[in-house]
């Protein structure tokens, strides 16, 4: 295919898409400007590398990869933020829930406070809608990688993996 | 449950500047021109080079003046040269830059004062392009890129005679980055040879400046097509950004230019835009 129409189909699916690359970013940073920053950085990145898309089939999965690349990336140069491997404290009792249900917004703060191997993850599969094995392309993993820390999120947001798988 | 938490994800809220933002960076990227280097190999030699030309930057530039080819020379004396050209690459970055002196234009203060001005402002512009090289290639590696993937960021200091005759001389000193997170930049300098200062719309178009400039960059814009308006932004008054300060050229045509910076009245993807706005004679 020529570069020219490739050009055109990646601008108009970053355009169509740009909502939602800054949701992924913000949910890693938690701040408005540096989620900018990342998602124009993941696009320069993209565009610089555009040659390495060779079956655009796989735009999106390949786009992703960047852009979570430039989270992770972002959050390994600032490690000041403490991830909770215990989170007992952010996930309420069960005694407190009826029917086993968390509060909405206690859950998703529980989601916030993963590691971010693991939110990538939940972050791909709930919301952003993507099968296990895009998800593996996504993080460069096989997909027993991706199961495995999928059920270990699920495990950890004391989540019944039979719901959410 | 499962639409309850992307409901709450869904609402994350949408910063306004994103669509701008966003188009800046395919702008950058898909139209910026093609830049092609020719640097040394050797890093150690070139960091030497650099810390010299620091120095003797701070004292005096008349050896180098007068090793200078390709000298333009305006009117009797007036000269702007290339002071030093350097080079600085290495894994994390090729930066290169051309800085300009300029020389004899009838008032030592002010030509004091100007080329101090654009050594700091290269100086300043080179020392943190150094760093966010550095902190970038270290995040990249230590995230497990590998070393060979690694783009360098490239910073591009170059200036630009847009005019020159006995009367005048106008230009520009430019830096072009192409990691994001940052732009072009533009700094201009026009300068009455006559009276020895620097000169504004103001000293040009009298008192009533503002009025006569913005009326006639209105006059163009109002040509435009409406893909072209599109882009401007809606709630911006053009007669509040035409002060002493606004930058501006002379073009060969003997056109006074007015120059908004990307983002000043329009969306990042008109890039930077420019109106003649009148003749000089």
């Amino acid at each position: 295919m020529p570069d020219m129409s490739k050009d055109k189909l990646l601008t108009l699916y970053i355009k169509e898409n740009q909502e939602s690359f800054y949701r992924v970013a913000y949910s890693y940073v938690k701040n408005s400007d540096t989620a900018l920053d990342l998602v124009q950085d993941a696009i320069v990145k993209a565009l610089q590398k555009r040659s390495t898309l060779k079956n655009e089939d796989y735009l999106r999965t390949w786009f992703y990869r960047i852009l979570i690349n430039e989270c992770l990336m972002y959050l390994r140069k600032n490690k000041k933020i403490v991830y909770l491997n215990d989170l007992e404290e952010y996930v309420p009792n069960d005694d407190n829930c009826t029917d086993n249900q968390y509060d909405i917004q206690e859950l998703y703060n529980a989601i916030e406070q993963l590691e971010p191997n693991l939110k990538t993850i939940i972050l791909l599969r709930f919301f952003e809608d993507m099968k296990l094995d895009e998800i593996a392309k996504v993080t460069n993993t096989n997909l027993n990688t991706v199961k495995s820390r999928l059920y270990k999120a699920l495990n950890l947001l004391k989540l019944k993996v039979e719901d959410y798988q | 449950m499962k639409n309850e938490l992307k409901k709450k994800y869904d609402s994350i809220e949408i910063p306004k500047n994103l669509s701008n933002v966003v188009d800046e960076a395919i702008f950058k990227e898909l139209e910026k021109p093609k830049k092609h280097w020719n640097i040394p190999k050797s890093i150690a030699s070139i960091a030497a080079v650099f810390c010299i030309v620091f120095i003797t930057m701070l004292n005096t530039n008349k050896v180098f003046a007068t090793t200078m080819q390709d000298v333009p020379v305006f009117g009797k004396l007036c000269r702007i040269f290339t002071f030093q050209e350097y080079n600085i690459e290495d894994k994390t970055k090729k930066i290169k830059v051309r800085l300009p002196h300029i020389e004899n234009v009838g008032n030592t203060d002010l030509e004091k004062r100007i080329n101090l001005e654009i050594s700091k402002i290269i100086n300043e512009e080179v020392k943190q392009a150094e760093i966010r090289a550095e902190e970038y290639y270290d995040a990249f590696i230590s995230t497990g890129g590998k070393e060979e993937d690694f783009m360098p960021i490239e910073i591009d200091i170059d200036y630009e005679i847009k005019y020159s005759n006995k009367k005048y001389v106008s230009f520009l000193v430019s830096k072009f980055e192409t990691l994001a997170s940052a732009y072009q930049e533009q700094y201009f300098y026009n300068i009455d040879l006559e009276s020895g200062k620097v000169f504004t719309l103001k000293d040009w178009f009298g008192s009533d400046y503002k009025q006569i400039v913005t009326e006639r960059i209105k006059d163009q814009i109002s040509t435009w097509d409406d893909d072209n308006k599109f882009y401007l932004f809606e709630d911006i008054e053009i007669e509040d950004l035409i002060t002493t300060d606004r930058s501006f050229y002379i073009n060969k045509d003997n056109q006074i230019v007015v120059v908004f910076n990307k983002y000043e009245i329009a969306a990042g993807a008109a890039g930077i835009l420019e109106f003649p706005v009148g003749e000089i004679s």
